[in-house]
């Protein structure tokens, strides 16, 4: 089943920044993007790498040899292991590089709180994450 | 209907030296080459170390009756290696202007491979209707061989462009105006190990055996090469052939490549899908020497790995020491490989021009 958490005021997640935080066991990163917030998983589905320790900014778009287009800005978080790229928005790999995707959760906001939607298993309810998801790792 | 065979790889010679090749020259550079008209490109270089195979990289029971080199004499080939065995095309691949890459002067190792390619299109394709010409560029000058690229693009029997890589690996932008021609024309490039010094010298490698071996090492540079420099993103419609680094690593080599790509995408974002994409579309290798392989399951998954039945073309090497006969190899794998192997993915890749003048029964 789906439950919300919350995962504190606003104002504690700064632009542009990544926070790492534990919800219900699951350690999530959470992204303020000119005031859009994003939630994925801390674990790179690649090599279950740490990624939100990785960098979070834009990437070379494809193009032309000799053309150097920056774009994505903000949306790209590039994991510490093997720089396996994923889009923050949507977990998926940029430009469909791999299969897999980066678990992501829905955040909204509510009395200045923020509030993170995560599928959780009834029998360790409030506890650890479900597997049901078909984008998890 | 019998098993139509294509040969990606038969290498003719010519007898005489340069001189031979007089009739294709003007006075001027008759002059020129005159006091080095019994040279012969694919001699023997002082301090090479001698072959392990006491005849030379030739087998002597190629050797014409007529006398001569090896693959020089066309109707003894013709029959030798093509009537002998059912081959319906051979690609030939001649080895006397590929080893022109390490000749020091740009202008005459033009003009020398330049009448190397109207020595064979007149003597060799006008011999046999089952012969066809990867024509050769002298790569030292690359403006001059796209000249001579667009020379004979329209000539009938020939089929592809052979590139001997000198001090750039293949895929760098040195090589544009040769790709740019041979895109144009809508012929492959062809690659085969040619002993050239960029390819096979090393420091401290003293053996033909450690430099026959590690062949499979060059072909694997020349193909990151083409990857990561960018030439198969530069040139959409360009084709590589691969001929005679072997095959039997490009499973792990293509899982390699994809997975760098992974990480390297940005670094290149030229490269613009996964490489395994591009060599599916557009590189092909040849099969000899057919290593051997442990055991069938092996060879089976191997050739299902490398998607065989889109990536590899049969070729004999004839008349060079470890060629393969069409009968010896592949023997057991499905009629359906075995077509593709040996017949489909070679007209697929060099095109109708293969086929024209091939009887309709074939």
């Amino acid at each position: 089943m789906k439950k919300q958490f919350v995962v504190g005021p606003v104002g504690d997640f700064p632009p542009d920044k990544c926070r790492i935080v534990d919800v219900a066991e699951v350690s999530v990163g959470i992204y303020n993007r000119q005031g859009t917030f994003f939630a994925v998983r801390n674990l790179c589905p690649h090599k279950l790498a740490p990624i939100c320790h990785g960098t979070i900014g834009g990437t070379f778009l494809p193009s032309e040899q000799g053309e150097w287009i920056y774009g994505l800005d903000g949306y790209v978080l590039r994991c510490v292991a093997h720089a396996w790229e994923f889009d923050i928005r949507t977990g998926e790999s940029v430009f469909m590089a791999d299969r897999r995707r980066l678990k992501t959760y829905p955040v909204t906001i509510e009395n200045g709180q923020l509030l993170l939607t995560m599928r959780v298993t009834s029998a360790a309810e409030g506890g650890k994450e479900g597997d049901d998801d078909a984008s998890d790792v | 209907m019998s098993l139509g065979i294509v040969d990606c790889d038969v290498h003719p010679l010519v007898t005489g030296g340069l001189g031979a090749l007089f009739p294709y020259f003007d006075q001027n550079w008759r002059k020129r080459l005159e006091p080095r008209k019994h040279i012969d490109p694919f001699g023997p270089s002082i301090g090479q170390p001698p072959h392990f195979v006491g005849s030379g990289s030739n087998r002597v029971d190629a050797i014409p009756p007529s006398g001569g080199l090896a693959g020089s004499d066309a109707a003894f080939l013709a029959h030798d290696l093509l009537d002998k065995h059912g081959i319906d095309i051979a690609v030939l691949l001649p080895f006397q202007p590929a080893r022109l890459d390490g000749w020091k002067d740009a202008d005459e190792a033009a003009i020398l491979a330049s009448a190397y390619n109207s020595y064979f299109v007149e003597h060799w394709l006008g011999v046999d209707p089952r012969f066809r010409l990867a024509m050769v560029v002298a790569p030292q000058d690359p403006v001059l061989a796209a000249k001579e690229i667009r020379r004979l693009s329209s000539t009938q029997g020939v089929v592809g462009v052979w590139v001997p890589p000198i001090e750039y690996n293949i895929g760098y932008r040195y090589y544009n105006p040769i790709f740019e021609a041979a895109q144009e024309a809508g012929l492959p490039i062809v690659l085969h190990v040619s002993a050239s010094p960029h390819q096979s010298s090393r420091p401290g490698r003293s053996t033909v055996a450690e430099y026959y071996a590690a062949i499979s090492a060059i072909g694997i540079n020349e193909l990151c090469s083409l990857i990561f420099e960018g030439a198969l993103s530069r040139f959409p419609m360009l084709k590589v052939v691969f001929v005679e680094y072997g095959w039997t690593w490009v499973p792990s080599m293509v899982w390699r490549l994809d997975q760098t790509w992974k990480s390297a995408r940005p670094s290149v974002p030229y490269v613009l899908k996964p490489p395994s994409e591009y060599i599916l579309e557009r590189v092909r290798f040849t099969s000899e020497p057919a290593i051997d392989v442990p055991n069938e399951d092996y060879l089976r998954s191997i050739l299902e790995m490398m998607r065989a039945d889109r990536t590899l073309l049969f070729s004999s090497d004839y008349p060079h020491w470890d060629s393969d006969a069409p009968e010896t190899v592949f023997k057991n794998i499905s009629a359906d490989l075995r077509h593709r192997i040996f017949w489909a993915n070679a007209v697929e890749t060099f095109g109708d021009r293969l086929l024209a003048g091939v009887p309709a029964a074939v």
